[in-house]
């Protein structure tokens, strides 16, 4: 029973194969829809995987300075950046005295004479500042208040409030990138299942006759339905690979500029994303091509 | 033995608003080994009785035997089983048009699940009994419709099965293609194989000498054992 079992099952395997080969135009068309969805998804998660990628970026550079009146002693500096650290959820906050702060100037500006010149004049114009990073952008915004309100007398200036419409206008993009990306995704998968399975049941509609012989022959049901199920699998697979190469592809011809910034690019999004975006690929191409046959063939098995 | 016991067939109205009655009580009984010949004009209702024999249509009334088997109440797999026992024949050949000769006998071996060394061994014999040994790797549109419809004598012939079914075998063929195919039959018959063939064609009755069930507006009009064509 095994044995007759296991026999089908090459058979069918067999038959599915060479169906797909033999009926080369149909089978094109299957792998061609197949393929224009699977990029059309695909795609949309790679590019979650960037809007992820770029808030990441976006949220590494991300910061926040407390500049302090030029003399407030630094003890009380240190008291403001403590009740920060025990008071607020951040990374990590820095303390750049008014001589730190002079010398990184002269280190970025020391070839420019003019700008030495006018230093020179002025002295140190330089205050003392606490450099605060945070992951979530919104704290920036409860220590700028924290600071203003509690410190006011030792607060020069809270660089936050400069920065502050950017941070927010890249978290709206990216936020309305993820909420889009749910929307078409959802949208394009439901079109995606009816214009596959409406292809895969035109090319069973044209095999009906074969059908209804096989049926004469004493074919099994599940003979018949394993060898139109391997086929759409088959298909599925064949579309999977050729999305992944494709996607690849893509992802190496994104021209520099498009891409945001040398940390986020599509070839680097697409290698960190590969096993996921193949297991994707194959598992929906496969689960496409063989629930469309099932469906297709289904009908003229009763 | 087969046996059609008061089997009437009714198909629903569909363009005409009446109902219209293909086969009306029809009963008779085929022997083993018998040679039958089912004569009736186009539309007198052969080819649903054939259908009906195999299972693909359901009798309105009326039931089908194979030995004692009721061909409508049978399971999924005897249904399989019964049809393995049946060799059809058709006028339009109903071979599959993806395989090639030799693949379309074989998938009729297949489907049984026999081993590949078998299909290896009878498949040529077939092709050699039926005369297409040097076309087994061509495709259907490759042939002529006589090499097709000995194709389909071979598909049917695979299972060394009990019964050939032939509805119009020799309908799209040329006098000299008939002869073969109708020799071939009686050749099957010799050997013990049950033949029911569904035809209008006078000659081919007339010239047979054999029982001719006569199938008129849907009633059996007349059964004799060595008939003739008499529409």
């Amino acid at each position: 029973m095994k044995g007759d079992f296991l026999i089908s099952l090459k058979r069918a395997a067999l038959l599915g194969w060479k169906n797909f080969y033999r009926e080369s135009g149909l089978s094109f068309v299957a792998v061609f829809v197949l393929i224009v969805m699977i990029m059309l998804v695909s795609s949309l998660f790679l590019l979650s995987g960037i809007a992820d990628a770029l808030i990441r970026d976006v949220e590494g550079k991300a910061d926040a300075t407390i500049d302090f009146e030029i003399g407030v002693p630094e003890e009380r500096i240190f008291e403001v950046q403590k009740e920060i650290e025990d008071n607020f959820e951040v990374n990590e906050t820095e303390y750049i005295s008014r001589e730190q702060a002079r010398v990184s100037f002269v280190e970025r500006f020391g070839d420019r004479p003019e700008v030495m010149e006018s230093l020179e004049e002025v002295g140190n114009p330089f205050p003392a500042s606490v450099n605060i990073r945070a992951d979530d952008p919104y704290v920036y915004r409860q220590i700028s208040e924290f600071a203003e309100e509690e410190h006011g007398d030792l607060v020069y200036n809270v660089d936050f409030y400069n920065r502050e419409e950017v941070i927010e206008g890249i978290f709206s993009i990216t936020e309305s990138m993820r909420r889009g990306g749910i929307i078409t995704g959802t949208v394009l998968g439901i079109l995606a299942i009816l214009l596959v399975y409406n292809t895969i049941k035109l090319a069973i509609y044209s095999l009906r006759e074969e059908i209804r012989v096989m049926r004469l022959v004493g074919s099994s049901n599940f003979f018949i339905q394993g060898s139109f199920v391997i086929q759409g699998a088959i298909t599925g697979a064949m579309a999977g690979a050729i999305s992944f190469v494709l996607l690849f592809l893509l992802s190496v011809l994104v021209p520099q500029p498009f891409n945001l910034t040398i940390e986020v690019s599509f070839y680097e999004q697409f290698l960190q994303m590969a096993t996921f975006i193949a297991l994707l690929q194959f598992g929906m191409g496969i689960f496409l091509g063989v629930f469309s046959s099932l469906i297709a063939t289904s009908k003229y098995l009763k | 033995m087969i046996f059609f016991n008061n089997i009437t067939k009714v198909y629903p109205p569909y363009l005409t608003k009446k109902e219209k009655v293909v086969l009306d009580n029809v009963s008779f009984k085929v022997e083993k080994g018998e040679f039958v010949s089912l004569v009736g004009s186009s539309g007198a209702g052969k080819t649903t009785l054939f259908n009906i024999l195999l299972g693909e249509e359901e009798p309105t009334s009326g039931r089908v035997f194979i030995e004692d088997t009721d061909v409508h109440k049978a399971s999924p797999a005897d249904s399989c089983r019964i049809k393995r026992r049946i060799g059809t024949i058709f006028q339009d050949y109903r071979l599959l048009s993806s395989k090639t000769v030799y693949e379309n006998i074989a998938y009729a071996m297949e489907v049984t699940g026999v081993s590949d060394e078998e299909i290896e061994r009878y498949v040529p014999e077939v092709l050699d009994t039926v005369g297409l040994l040097e076309h087994a790797m061509h495709f259907p549109y490759q042939l002529s419709g006589g090499e097709k419809q000995r194709t389909a004598i071979a598909r049917a012939l695979i299972h060394d099965p009990d019964v050939i079914l032939a509805d119009e075998p020799t309908g799209d063929l040329d006098p000299y293609n008939a002869k073969e195919v109708l020799n071939l039959l009686l050749d099957i018959n010799k050997e013990g194989t049950t033949v029911i063939l569904a035809t209008h064609n006078k000659e081919v009755i007339n010239g047979l000498r054999r029982r001719v069930v006569t199938l008129k507006d849907g009633r059996v009009a007349s059964d004799s054992k060595q008939g003739r064509f008499t529409l």
